[in-house]
């Protein structure tokens, strides 16, 4: 069970982190991150089979593999600067994280620019 | 009413699809913005299946006003996109300043009776569009010169065409042989290059050289066999 597996390294890199946290707080941050990074290469893995079935679906729904495309990168830039905000929290640097959220809500928008394009487009062109 | 169930099939997919992307979003501050995507995204799912039920073309194809994920264009793309395209451009001139060549040479050569050039062959640089070699063919069966032509003269047996006052027209009378044991004899005399041949070829090239004025060595010639 990976779900076991994940667990048992959260809880470790958990109670590790407190102690290194009262001696030595780089390293406990250095710790966070290297547990978090593990984790997510666990389950990378399965995220394979995630997007094949958006794929599917969005194929059956008829829509652009572009847009799909569009539509994971964006959720993969919410993914990182959240991780990454994170981890700035943790090392009591709140400033850092709301920047890099700042930089990955602009991605967002800018991404979404063609998409929004597209909707507009064709709600002017229902107008008689 | 198969019009309708397909519409409605697709919407009920594009609802799944919608719940899937929405349980992948993360928590956080960012949840919203990605769920304002989404929300664009289901609304031209759906006008597009309407679209389509319609048989109505106000949906377009992605707009051309597409941003890559630093938000400025992918110049590396762009750049080697271009170079395909002039090195495409450029190979098609070479070959078209080549072809052009050839025809030149050919008809240059050709105002020399003594042999008859079937092809030229010009080797151009591609960067410095310089000629590096040219390759003439010539037939070793021509026919004017020593009446060796597939179209076979009467030689030595046939006998001029004269007028009605025995005046000479200077006109060879020509047999057309179509006897296959006649042509295999032919093929005997097409092979063989007299040396008069391969001073007229050997003076041709000079010309050619001389006229392009290129090196001796970078005009060649050879007789068809």
């Amino acid at each position: 069970m990976d779900i076991l597996q994940i667990s048992g390294i959260a809880l470790t890199g958990a109670v590790l982190a407190v102690v290194l946290k009262q001696k030595s707080p780089p390293m406990a941050v250095l710790l966070s991150i290297t547990v978090g990074v593990v984790i997510f290469l666990m389950v990378l893995g399965k995220i394979g089979a995630i997007v094949d079935v958006l794929r599917q679906l969005s194929e059956r729904a008829d829509i652009s593999s572009i847009y799909l495309g569009t539509l994971l990168k964006i959720i993969g830039i919410a993914y990182i600067a959240d991780f990454i905000a994170q981890i700035c929290r943790d090392a009591d640097q709140g400033a850092f994280a709301t920047k890099v959220e700042l930089a990955a809500k602009i991605m967002v928008l800018v991404l979404a620019v063609p998409i929004v394009v597209a909707v507009l487009q064709a709600l002017l062109r229902l107008v008689p | 009413m198969d019009v309708l169930r397909e519409l409605i099939q697709t919407i009920i997919v594009i609802v799944v699809l919608a719940v899937l992307v929405e349980m992948l979003l993360p928590g956080g501050d960012m949840r919203r913005y990605v769920k304002m995507v989404i929300g664009l995204l289901i609304i031209m799912a759906v006008l597009q299946a309407a679209a389509g039920v319609l048989n109505s073309r106000f949906m377009q194809d992605v707009p051309a006003v597409t941003v890559s994920d630093t938000g400025t264009m992918p110049l590396e793309d762009i750049i080697a996109a271009g170079q395909e395209l002039a090195d495409k451009d450029r190979e098609k001139a070479a070959q078209q300043f080549s072809e052009g060549l050839s025809g030149q040479v050919l008809a240059l050569v050709g105002m020399n009776s003594d042999v008859q050039a079937v092809d030229a062959r010009v080797s151009v640089d591609r960067e410095s569009s310089d000629i590096r070699e040219i390759t003439i063919v010539f037939n070793a069966a021509n026919g004017t010169g020593d009446g060796r032509s597939s179209v076979q003269s009467a030689g030595s047996g046939g006998h001029q065409a004269v007028n009605s006052t025995n005046e000479d027209l200077g006109v060879q009378p020509v047999v057309v042989d179509l006897d296959g044991k006649s042509i295999a004899d032919e093929s005997n005399l097409v092979k063989a290059v007299t040396p008069e041949q391969k001073k007229a070829a050997a003076e041709l090239t000079a010309v050619v050289a001389q006229f392009y004025n290129l090196k001796p060595d970078q005009v060649k010639y050879e007789f068809l066999e």
